[in-house]
């Protein structure tokens, strides 16, 4: 009788979980793909909620200041599909700034954004930078002129594209 | 042992587990059903506006009329108001345009209605972009959309006489959603020709030749604007590759305002000029927009393809035909 009762606990959690995992959503069509459109870093940027920065080693050798840039591609409800690297001055650099952004959390692109499938993708900029001796990565809102060329503009000039964090 | 016995043969133990089912039943369906609908309430989750409140648009760049309402310059401040919330580079703004050429052909046509664009530029930048688009609004007013209620861009509004909220849609909206946009305002919608984006006549831009640039390249900033794809191809070796989808956050870091800068796009510049005469935006136009926007004031086009460049004997590195790969680079 015990097991006989235990069974139709068991079954009828079990029931309730399958009818609740069909339900929840629909399942995605593999054989076409989303749309992706690609959007401004300032864009996807004010949409970060939370941002993790990577953590760098020591960086010998590498020419700094430098810029780093990694493709991300977001769902229009802010969940992250992809991370990658796209011009980094070392591969380890690259590593640790990609392991760093999918941990960043974003806000819905777009309102009604869980009815629109498109993908959306963008660049995010950062700039390597040496700290007291360890090697840092800015976000171009914490970073002045880094250019190769001499200037005597000012030296911590904004840019749009950077103004979240 | 006993009790375990006695705890088996029960019918009482029986009646117990039977209501324990029930109730695990009732836990996972009421688990279940709450799942289902705050997945409901998930879909919309950005604030609207509520129809009735006041918006308090700025006052008109032109000085004629607004202050704290939205009046228009026309002064018939008796009827409603549209008002479009458009930003300079929002695609879906540019995406929109069709729609607000038939929007303005319609209201045009009946005197109860002012529109307004609002514009988080300033007024040169928004007229400019209105004009190239063919979208005759003869109200625009610069305001910072926070301080408006409004989220993003495009939005369209509909105020009633005393500014207050009507109706609002958001973003680019699809055929129902403009059928509901012009059922709102009771307006036709006759659809307009479409028109190409007026460019200004770019022949005027300054330029460079080989010649000129290898006698001063160190101190000329050269930026590459193609993609990196392209740019790993061959490239002048002086440049810095700032692919134009990153010009507007990278520029202010990595190139000097205070000298004027080469730019570097790749293509032909008669062929670049003839097609944004045609309407059609280029690397080049497009790149150069940018800079402009970005305060390079000062920027002079590379007129030579990467041939003339090799005769002038100025330094090009040549690369590996490799697309989309990841540039590590070491300097």
């Amino acid at each position: 009788v015990l097991h006989h009762n235990l069974e139709r606990v068991i079954g009828s959690v079990i029931c309730i979980f399958l009818l609740e995992g069909a339900s929840a959503a629909p399942p995605v069509s593999q054989a076409t793909a989303p749309p992706t459109g690609i959007t401004s870093e300032g864009v996807v940027r004010s949409k970060a909620s939370s941002m993790v920065l990577p953590t760098l080693g020591q960086g010998d050798g590498l020419a700094l200041p430098s810029v780093a840039v990694c493709g991300i591609t977001l769902r229009e409800n802010g969940s992250i599909v992809s991370v990658s690297s796209l011009d980094v001055p070392s591969p380890a650099v690259g590593k640790a700034i990609t392991e760093a952004v999918r941990q960043w959390k974003f806000g819905p692109l777009k309102k009604d954004a869980d009815r629109d499938p498109t993908l959306v993708s963008a660049t995010l900029t950062f700039y390597i930078v040496r700290q007291r001796g360890k090697m840092v990565a800015l976000n171009p809102a914490e970073t002045g002129y880094v250019g190769r060329w001499k200037t005597t503009g000012p030296k911590a000039e904004k840019s749009k594209g950077g103004s979240k964090i | 042992m006993r009790a375990w016995i006695w705890l088996k043969s029960s019918s009482a133990t029986q009646v117990i587990l039977n209501v324990a089912a029930i109730v695990a039943l009732i836990v996972c369906c009421g688990y279940v059903a709450s799942d289902y609908l705050s997945g409901k309430q998930q879909v919309s989750q950005l604030p609207t506006m509520k129809p009735g409140t006041l918006v308090t648009l700025p006052q008109s760049s032109r000085g004629a009329s607004g202050g704290r309402t939205a009046q228009s310059s026309r002064g018939a401040s008796s009827g409603r108001t549209i008002v479009l919330a458009l930003q300079v580079g929002c695609a879906y703004c540019e995406a929109s345009v069709p729609l607000y050429r038939d929007l303005l052909a319609a209201a045009n046509k009946t005197s109860a209605y002012n529109v307004v664009a609002v514009f988080p530029q300033a007024g040169k930048g928004a007229r400019g972009f209105l004009k190239a688009r063919h979208l005759n609004i003869a109200d625009v007013r610069q305001a910072d959309f926070g301080t408006i209620h409004i989220e993003g861009t495009p939005t369209v509004l509909i105020l009633d006489a005393g500014s207050h909220l009507v109706a609002e849609w958001d973003g680019r909206l699809n055929e129902s959603q403009e059928s509901d946009l012009f059922q709102k305002l009771a307006l036709t919608r006759i659809r307009q020709p479409n028109i190409p984006i007026e460019t200004t006549d770019d022949s005027s831009i300054p330029g460079i030749r080989s010649a000129e640039l290898l006698a001063d390249l160190d101190n000329s900033p050269v930026v590459d604007v193609r993609p990196r794809g392209e740019f790993s191809q061959y490239h002048l070796t002086a440049a810095v590759n700032i692919p134009l989808q990153e010009l507007e956050v990278r520029a202010v870091h990595e190139l000097p305002k205070d000298r004027a800068v080469v730019m570097y796009c790749g293509t032909h510049l008669a062929c670049e000029l003839d097609k944004a005469k045609e309407g059609v935006s280029t690397y080049c136009t497009e790149s150069l927009k940018i800079l402009r926007l970005v305060g390079f004031d000062n920027v002079l086009l590379f007129k030579d393809d990467i041939s003339k460049a090799q005769e002038a004997k100025l330094p090009i590195t040549w690369g590996l035909l490799v697309n989309e790969t990841p540039i590590t680079r070491s300097r």
